[in-house]
């Protein structure tokens, strides 16, 4: 008997040992409102200067957004939505978004587009007043609608037509995610989990060795999740049809404009999330995807034009690129 | 004869014992439900707000006024002078997650669960 209780004993010992030498994740974290959205990062708790890290972090946003964002006046999108068909003297990240831009519109073959900024103003203020846009004014919008129609030429940005309007909205928060991420590697940041209103970036490892885990929302009831991804590193970032939406009468509209119909993206896909190691393509792909729908976006992953993985979410169920599903658990 | 038993029933109590440690051990690591709060965050930082309580919350943020409000576990933007008014079409914040952003104002409305982990992040 006394052998039997020893050796209880010492599994017990043994099981509470284990389970107190995990190493704990402490981060350090910072919550901020920039690019029309809630940031949060969290970064690996180490022997460096975390609360700089910090700050350094969200100038890198800001500084994104006051260039980029069209909510922001004299920014450079701002000047490019006035009535003008040159913008001169234009500001290297802007740039450098635009002509990230233009390459993803051209890969996707335009259902990621920049130019949608005046239909979903049309939308947003039609809302306002409680209405849907008539069909004359989105015919009218559409009209000013194709990335074919901008180019980057010397430090200047070309319109073909005055009226064209650019939202860069579905890149402008993975390429700061991307911007983050080099920053905090170049700072020498062993970790950091960061979420850019439900887009997620992920850099340097945790203590532990073990994977990151993400959960990817459901969106039929988004305080829970479908399943988990175990992942090293890189971007997730979701479009979703729950996620910004805007309520017309009792109808909601999804905030994903469709470049083709000037119409919110009647997508059959509830949420797409990609996964791939640069932020920005993460983000626009995944508009993209959305806008294609659950068969045209699988079809552009096995034609192997970007390297990228999906989580796509329909009401047949939920469908995975061959790449992720060994890293998916479901719930 | 009374030996045997007592063994096996020892072996029994053992084993439970195990089961129990190892639940507890479990427990630890598993996710559990928690209350709802209202994080806002705003230009003067964070505060929370319990989401069991009506109330109306007038705030100052970049210079812009806005007035939330929380009613039936739910909180929304009722007012606010900023440019466009969008935030106040953005529906109600209830579940776990939801957001409600007012970008000029730098404001946001982000329900919170007191205690269930979808592990390290969640995207979407």
């Amino acid at each position: 008997m006394k052998k039997i209780f020893s050796v209880v004993f010492c599994l017990l010992a043994l099981m509470l040992f284990l389970a107190s030498c995990e190493p704990k994740e402490t981060y350090a974290e910072a919550t901020f409102v920039a690019m029309d959205t809630v940031i949060n990062i969290r970064i690996a708790e180490d022997e460096y200067d975390e609360a700089a890290m910090l700050a350094g972090c969200e100038k890198i946003v800001k500084d994104i957004e006051s260039v980029i964002s069209k909510t922001v006046e004299g920014s450079f999108t701002d000047h490019t939505n006035d009535d003008v068909g040159l913008v001169i003297n234009i500001d290297p990240v802007f740039e450098e978004v635009i002509s990230l831009s233009l390459e993803y519109s051209a890969l996707t073959g335009g259902d990621f587009d920049i130019t949608v900024g005046a239909l979903k103003e049309l939308w947003e203020s039609c809302a306002l007043e409680g209405r849907e846009p008539y069909e004359g004014e989105i015919a009218l919008k559409l009209e000013a609608v194709g990335y074919d129609m901008l180019a980057i030429e010397e430090n200047s940005l070309k319109k073909e037509k005055n009226d064209i309007r650019i939202d860069l909205g579905a890149v402008g928060k993975g390429y700061a995610a991307q911007k983050v991420c080099d920053y905090l590697t170049e700072s020498g940041a062993k970790g950091a989990i960061m979420s850019f209103g439900g887009n997620v970036a992920l850099m340097g490892a945790k203590k532990s060795g073990k994977p990151y885990v993400v959960g990817i929302k459901d969106p039929k009831n988004t305080s829970d999740v479908v399943g988990y991804l175990s992942l090293e590193g890189g971007f997730v970032s979701v479009s979703g049809d729950y996620e910004r939406y805007i309520e017309i009468g009792d109808k909601k509209y999804n905030h994903i404009i469709d470049p083709v119909s000037g119409r919110p993206s009647e997508s059959d896909i509830h949420s797409v999330s990609v996964i791939c190691d640069d932020g920005a393509l993460a983000d626009a792909l995944s508009t993209a995807l959305f806008v294609m729908g659950k068969d045209k976006a699988l079809e552009f992953y096995n034609s192997k034009t970007v390297d990228f993985e999906a989580v796509i979410i329909t009401d047949d169920g939920i469908f995975m690129t061959d790449g992720i599903k060994e890293k998916y658990k479901a719930k | 004869m009374i030996s045997k038993k007592r063994t096996w029933l020892d072996i029994i109590i053992i084993a439970i014992a195990l089961v129990i440690s190892a639940l507890l051990i479990g427990l630890k690591f598993l996710p559990s439900e928690g209350d709802l709060t209202l994080s806002v965050i705003s230009e003067g930082g964070e505060s929370e707000y319990s989401l069991s309580e009506n109330r109306e919350i007038e705030l100052m943020s970049n210079g812009i006024s806005l007035i939330i409000r929380i009613e039936n576990s739910s909180a929304y933007i009722l007012s606010s002078e900023c440019p466009n008014g969008i935030c106040m079409k953005q529906g109600r914040a209830k579940r776990a997650g939801d957001t409600v952003v007012c970008a000029p104002a730098g404001v946001a409305l982000i329900i919170k669960s007191g205690g269930v982990s979808h592990g390290d992040a969640v995207a979407g």
